[in-house]
């Protein structure tokens, strides 16, 4: 098991309130326990929690991608994604319930 | 979302949400239609366009990005997690239920001038995805029933896969 350890670009709270979704009350979800950070589960240890957020009940997919991509200049590009998708139900700061979905990229 | 030079393995690009305040990492909310979960919960299909962002590197500016994603559960899905048998803070701190799966998507993105797209014709691909439901934190109340999954404990995690 892998926990990474995130010390980079604090963003404001801004930035993800202005991508609201037609569903989501503006209520963001908690992290997971612990501080900045997340798990990493697989290949081989699946007792993992695979979710960025936390107090959550839903549906999560993640997947570890690698693939080709170009830039616009014709530039070719390696590219690597850790890409989690979550939607259900998560508790807010305080406490609060609420519905919606969440991409973690 | 990163994009690396090929070779040298430097990181030219970094597409992120950020992280907040409150500590939650890369996270964004997106809306719900965007995503589709069918065959009972054995395929997950995302389509997200526009996606406000930062790119992170070189240096911050602001981005968009884009994706279309497909998760297809294999076999039968498993129960994991350890629920409240652990601290909070434990990686087994949830219960769920679980497919290996594969997924594969296609990617694009801009910042300022800078665009890039994935290659449509080989779509990128999993190289480890699952795909399920779980309870986490205070939610864990109703635990996750699943009668029909195979169980494991965890002395014995990816055996019914072969990993």
């Amino acid at each position: 098991m892998i926990v990474r350890r995130v010390s980079r670009i604090l963003v404001a709270g801004g930035l993800a309130l202005a991508t609201a979704a037609r569903a989501f009350d503006g209520a963001m979800p908690v992290p997971v326990p612990g501080g900045a950070h997340l798990f990493a589960p697989g290949p081989t240890d699946l007792q993992v929690n695979p979710s960025s957020i936390g107090d959550f009940d839903g549906t999560v997919a993640l997947a570890y991608l690698k693939g080709r991509a170009k830039g616009g200049d014709g530039h070719r590009f390696l590219m690597q994604d850790d890409m989690r998708l979550m939607t259900g139900t998560y508790l807010a700061a305080d406490g609060s319930s609420h519905s919606g979905s969440f991409a973690f990229i | 979302m990163d994009l690396f030079e090929p070779g040298s393995g430097s990181r030219f690009h970094d597409f992120t949400p950020g992280v907040a305040p409150s500590g939650l990492v890369w996270t964004v909310p997106i809306p719900d239609a965007a995503i589709v979960v069918s065959q009972g919960g054995k395929r997950l299909d995302v389509d997200v366009r526009d996606l406000p962002v930062i790119d992170a590197t070189p240096a911050e500016v602001p981005a968009t990005v884009s994706f279309q994603m497909t998760w297809r559960g294999r076999g039968r899905a498993r129960q994991l997690g350890r629920g409240t048998a652990v601290p909070p803070t434990d990686a087994a701190a949830f219960l769920g239920r679980f497919f290996r799966a594969r997924a594969r998507g296609t990617f694009s993105g801009a910042a300022g001038s800078f665009t890039f797209q994935s290659n449509p014709k080989r779509r990128a691909r999993s190289l480890f995805a699952e795909l399920g439901t779980e309870q986490t934190g205070a939610l864990l109340a109703g635990a996750v029933r699943c009668g029909g999954c195979a169980r494991s404990g965890p002395g014995d995690p990816g055996s019914q896969y072969g990993w």
